[in-house]
């Protein structure tokens, strides 16, 4: 009769070990796999904002080359060219 | 803005430095010993679990084989072999709670919170196993699965206390307030811990008495106290172990709270 309690203590405690180290291991490998899904969302809305700011900055340099363009005088044809422009 | 880059190996680690920048102006010798660890960590990891299994096979032998049968209590005895020094780290387990939460209360470092909560778990698992082979051992013994003795009803009152911090932590979250208030609970906790440890002698119980009293003479023959030992000593290797893994898995959880915090930012 002893016997099968000294068993059952040492096989109680044994499985609920491995089961509990398992447990672990599990959650483990959701957490890091949490963690990497996690990295990659962040890394494509970098991406995304990277991406967006490049093109407000084409955008911004455009306008700008426009508006430079519409402050210059244009010379009519048939005008007579100014002095600092013959020269 | 921070790129983030993806790594195949070393990603949490690199994560959890990047949630602490004050650790990047840390002393030489610390820097060298982090590099240390990162370096050399998974083969000590590995070496650590090897020596425990080996350790655990040698009490399995100890205890088994080894040491004298119980003239009274017969082979049952040998259930005192994983009993006794699982209750022993299940104290060491609370202790540590309390120090770390101590500690964190102190530096309000996020990773003292993350110890104190790995050593609950484990002294929680250790204490359910020595409830349970108690249990078998009284029934053997005492013919009854369980008895409303002093020692017994503290080491349960003591099971519930630290199943408790652990459901309450999961409720709370992991926020400051959450762990400045599991700090107090872990400290306050483990005044539990020498009233279980003294119930044996504060009041009469059917539990046996210590049997290697502290700075006393062992009332067991030598056989037993190496068998005894042997298994206190693979079963500390044990425990280191598991609250390597359990404190990784902790320190794991929060960098995913960080980088879901990030994500909501954004």
């Amino acid at each position: 009769m002893g016997n099968m309690f000294l068993i059952a203590s040492y096989a109680v405690l044994w499985v609920g070990l491995l089961v509990y180290i398992g447990w672990v291991a599990l959650r483990m490998r959701g957490v890091q796999g949490e963690v990497e899904t996690m990295r990659d969302l962040i890394a494509e809305r970098e991406r995304q904002a990277e991406a967006r700011a490049t093109k407000l900055a084409q955008s911004a340099k455009l306008t700008a080359q426009t508006a430079s363009a519409a402050k210059t005088p244009k010379r009519q044809p048939g005008a007579p060219v100014a002095k600092a422009q013959r020269r | 803005m921070q790129t983030v880059t993806r790594a195949p190996s070393g990603a949490l680690e690199r994560d959890t430095a990047r949630a602490r920048p004050a650790e990047q102006t840390r002393p030489g010798w610390r820097t060298g010993l982090a590099g240390a660890m990162k370096r050399y960590g998974p083969y000590a990891e590995a070496a650590l679990g090897a020596v425990t299994a080996i350790g655990m096979l040698l009490t399995i032998w100890a205890a088994l084989v080894y040491a004298p049968t119980d003239l009274i209590e017969g082979p049952v005895q040998r259930i005192f072999y994983i009993h006794v020094p699982m209750a022993w780290l299940a104290y060491l387990a609370f202790f540590l709670v309390a120090a770390a939460s101590v500690m964190y209360l102190i530096t309000r470092d996020d990773r003292w919170d993350w110890f104190a909560r790995a050593n609950a778990e484990i002294g929680a698992v250790f204490t359910t196993f020595v409830l349970i082979t108690g249990s078998l051992w009284g029934k053997s013994f005492w013919g009854a699965w369980w008895v409303w003795d002093a020692r017994l009803t503290t080491t349960l009152i003591l099971w519930f206390i630290y199943v408790v911090y652990l459901v309450v932590r999961s409720f709370w979250g992991r926020t400051a307030q959450g762990a400045r208030n599991a700090a107090v609970y872990g400290i306050l906790a483990f005044f539990v811990v020498p009233i279980n440890y003294e119930a044996v002698t504060w009041w009469r119980t059917l539990h046996p008495s210590e049997v290697l009293p502290l700075g006393g003479t062992p009332q067991l023959p030598p056989a037993m106290v190496i068998a005894l030992l042997l298994s206190l000593g693979a079963f500390t290797l044990l425990f280191a172990f598991l609250l390597l893994q359990v404190y990784r898995l902790e320190r794991a959880q929060a960098t995913v709270e960080r980088l879901r915090a990030q994500l909501e930012e954004e």
